[in-house]
């Protein structure tokens, strides 16, 4: 059995006019379906070019890349796009979220580009935004909805095509400390639901909510370990709970 | 799918309406353009033809000289049409009295009318204008079928007094009311020109045509549309101011029963064989009028045609311009859009429906402003013709092609732009 994604030897080479930028430096990595991933490490260190290459955002200037024990490396755009649409579901720092749209229509979008009839689409709308707890803002626009309820309706977007994996790149780096709680309960459970998750995060509290942490340092993996959950802190742990 | 792109679309441009529809000015001003172009010349075909059948069953025979270029006799049909005979080259006696006789005795000839015309300078009061003396004779009311608006017919005053007397068409009342009731104001469009109250009034005013005197005697009306500015003049006053030289055709009235082709071609045949001479006798052919119209307008069409085309050109690097733009402002929700699944065509498609939805809107209005400019046109022209739908069906599909044709390079750009720049770009 291969396993979900497995990099090997991927390194990342930036060129512009003069420099050359060395983001990722010979990274390798397994990743097996289920997995609750935290990617930290300081700025620069290469954790969004990472995971940009996971998600074929973006192509590695050298080194392998099985999906589900395909390699998507030699793939052309159509067909990375096709993986991307079928395998995984992008959060981001900044929400992204198409603001002339309404929710609806924003959580709508990559079944659209998956040729979901919109009967189905619509159903499935509604059941997302009842998971993410939002369904009363189904017409909102999303100017109109505080950061935390904008993330949810990224997440619930990211889900739309039952995506295997769920990229997240600091998706609560824009929110103040209840919200970010809120965000990480809901990534748990869909974890518990059996996504696979890997986030990128500055925060600890974040990472040590995830059950794997890897440390990135100018473009190498120096650590990967899994997390204790015995040694979590508690205090942390308490104010999370408070909320709920 | 193609319909919540067409959403999207229609969105964006609303969101957008000052500057979308800046951009669709030069369309519609172009769409505009080309739709008054071609409704030009379907006009004037259309009103020829309508000339031609009101007056059903009649042909115009005439003398063609050799050497008279075929422009200028072309012109002298127009002329004629026009109400306006008496061309340089043509004074010249082609039909003589054995010819009439002749020719009504034919089989299937119900009338003739030797047609002598001038044109001539009328003072009217204290003003002058034109006019077309025609040369009366016993059967013109019933000819031309003219009816009496006012006044009496030429045959109901005694053959002395009648070298006095002339009869007009309402058509010269009408142009010349202001002329006959200074109340009135001169008016340009037709449609506002007709004074039926003025038709028995101005009957006992008195016209001076070469410094002779005439009183207007009656005034008649045309169903037929033919004649215009008519003054009908008695045979003996007109041969004394006229030559017989005036005659430039001759129109045969044929019977209905009969194939007029066949006709046609008996007269002028007879026409040439007794003249000896070669085709020179021919029936006006309404095609040749045709395409020498259709001549003059398409040179018009031409220059109008360039200035559409620059117009429209002009326009579609305006609505390149914007769907740039556009492409730059959106760089963001493009890269959002690429990493959410949408494929590079889906991109691309987006954009061209845009361009085209932008283009498609433009060309409405334009086809709307056209429609308009013609209508108009035709009611201060007091005239009617069918707008063509192919016309509007053709511009729906040239703007449309238009915005594929621009909207394509901006649109390609939006499909090749690289995911992760365009996600961090503000
Ligand atoms: N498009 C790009 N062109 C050139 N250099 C780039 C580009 N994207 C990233 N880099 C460089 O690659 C290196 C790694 O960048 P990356 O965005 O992966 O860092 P990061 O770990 O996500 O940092 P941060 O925590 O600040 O987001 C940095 O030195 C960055 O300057
Ligand atoms: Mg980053």
């Amino acid at each position: 059995m291969s396993s979900l994604i497995s990099l090997k030897d991927v390194t990342k080479i930036y060129r512009t006019s003069e420099v050359e930028t060395l983001a990722l430096d010979q990274v390798s990595l397994e990743v097996e379906q289920g997995e609750y991933i935290a990617i930290v490490g300081t700025s620069g260190s290469g954790k969004s070019t990472m995971l940009n290459i996971l998600g074929l955002l973006d192509n590695a200037t050298s080194g392998s890349y099985f999906l589900a024990g395909e390699d998507v490396t030699a793939l052309d755009d159509d067909a990375q796009t096709q993986r991307r649409l079928a395998t995984f579901g992008f959060v981001f720092q900044q929400f992204n979220l198409m603001n002339r749209s309404s929710v609806a229509a924003n959580v709508a979008l990559p079944m659209l580009y998956k040729g979901v009839k919109k009967k189905d689409r619509d159903q499935r709308v509604l059941e997302l935004l009842a998971l993410m707890d939002i369904s009363e803002k189904l017409h909102s626009k999303p100017n109109q909805l505080s950061g935390g309820q904008k993330q949810r309706v990224a997440f619930a977007r990211a889900l739309a095509n039952y995506p295997q994996i769920i990229l997240a790149d600091e998706p609560t780096g824009a929110l103040d400390s209840r919200n970010t709680a809120s965000i990480l309960d809901l990534m748990a459970t869909l974890n518990n639901l059996g996504n696979t998750i890997l986030v990128v995060t500055h925060d600890m509290d974040v990472a040590r909510a995830a059950k794997r942490i890897i440390s990135l340092k100018d473009g190498r993996i120096v650590s990967d370990e899994l997390v204790d959950k015995e040694k979590l802190d508690k205090p942390a742990k308490k104010g999370r709970r408070k909320k709920t | 799918m193609i319909l919540e792109y067409l959403k999207l679309a229609f969105r964006d441009l609303f969101a957008n309406r000052l500057r979308s529809f800046l951009s669709l000015i030069g369309i519609i001003i172009g769409v505009a353009v080309v739709f008054v172009i071609f409704s030009i010349g379907d006009i004037t075909e259309y009103a020829i033809k309508e000339q031609i059948s009101g007056d059903k069953g009649v042909i115009v025979v005439q003398y063609v000289d050799e050497n008279t270029s075929s422009t200028n006799s072309i012109l002298a049909q127009l002329m004629a049409v026009t109400g306006r005979g008496g061309v340089g080259e043509q004074l010249q006696y082609h039909f003589d009295e054995a010819d009439l006789s002749a020719i009504k005795d034919m089989e299937g000839v119900v009338d003739t009318f030797p047609n002598y015309r001038t044109t001539v300078t009328v003072n009217l009061k204290s003003d002058s204008t034109s006019g077309t003396v025609i040369r009366y004779q016993e059967n013109l009311m019933e000819f031309f079928t003219l009816t009496l608006k006012g006044g009496y017919l030429m045959s109901d005053y005694a053959p002395d007094e009648r070298m006095g007397v002339v009869i007009v068409d309402t058509t010269f009342v009408d142009f010349n009311a202001h002329l006959f009731d200074p109340s009135i104001e001169q008016s340009f469009i037709l449609r506002n020109l007709a004074h039926p109250e003025l038709y028995p009034k101005v009957v006992g005013e008195t016209i001076r045509i070469n410094n002779r005197i005439f009183v207007i005697g009656g005034v008649v009306y045309s169903d037929s549309g033919t004649s215009s500015m008519l003054i009908i003049m008695d045979a003996s006053a007109y041969d004394s101011m006229y030559s017989k030289g005036t005659m430039t055709n001759l129109s045969v009235k044929i019977d209905p029963t009969y194939d007029l082709e066949e006709v046609s071609e008996r007269v002028t045949g007879y026409l040439n064989k007794t003249h000896g001479t070669d085709n020179n006798y021919e029936v006006q052919n309404m095609d040749t009028l045709i395409s020498m119209l259709t001549q003059v307008t398409s040179i018009l069409s031409t220059v109008m045609g360039i200035i559409a085309m620059v117009s429209l050109v002009v326009a579609g690097i305006g609505v390149m311009n914007i769907m740039y733009v556009s492409v730059v402002e959106r760089t963001r929700e493009i890269g959002v859009k690429r990493a959410i699944g949408a494929s590079k065509s889906a991109i691309r498609f987006q954009f061209i429906i845009e361009s085209c939805t932008l283009t498609f809107v433009g060309g409405m209005l334009g086809i709307l402003v056209g429609i308009g400019i013609v209508q108009v046109a035709l009611y201060l022209l007091d005239m009617n013709a069918p707008t063509n739908v192919g016309y509007i069906i053709f511009a729906s599909l040239f703007s449309i092609t238009l915005g594929l044709a621009f909207g394509y390079l901006p649109a390609r750009r939006a499909a090749n732009l690289n995911i992760i720049e365009a996600i961090a770009t503000e």
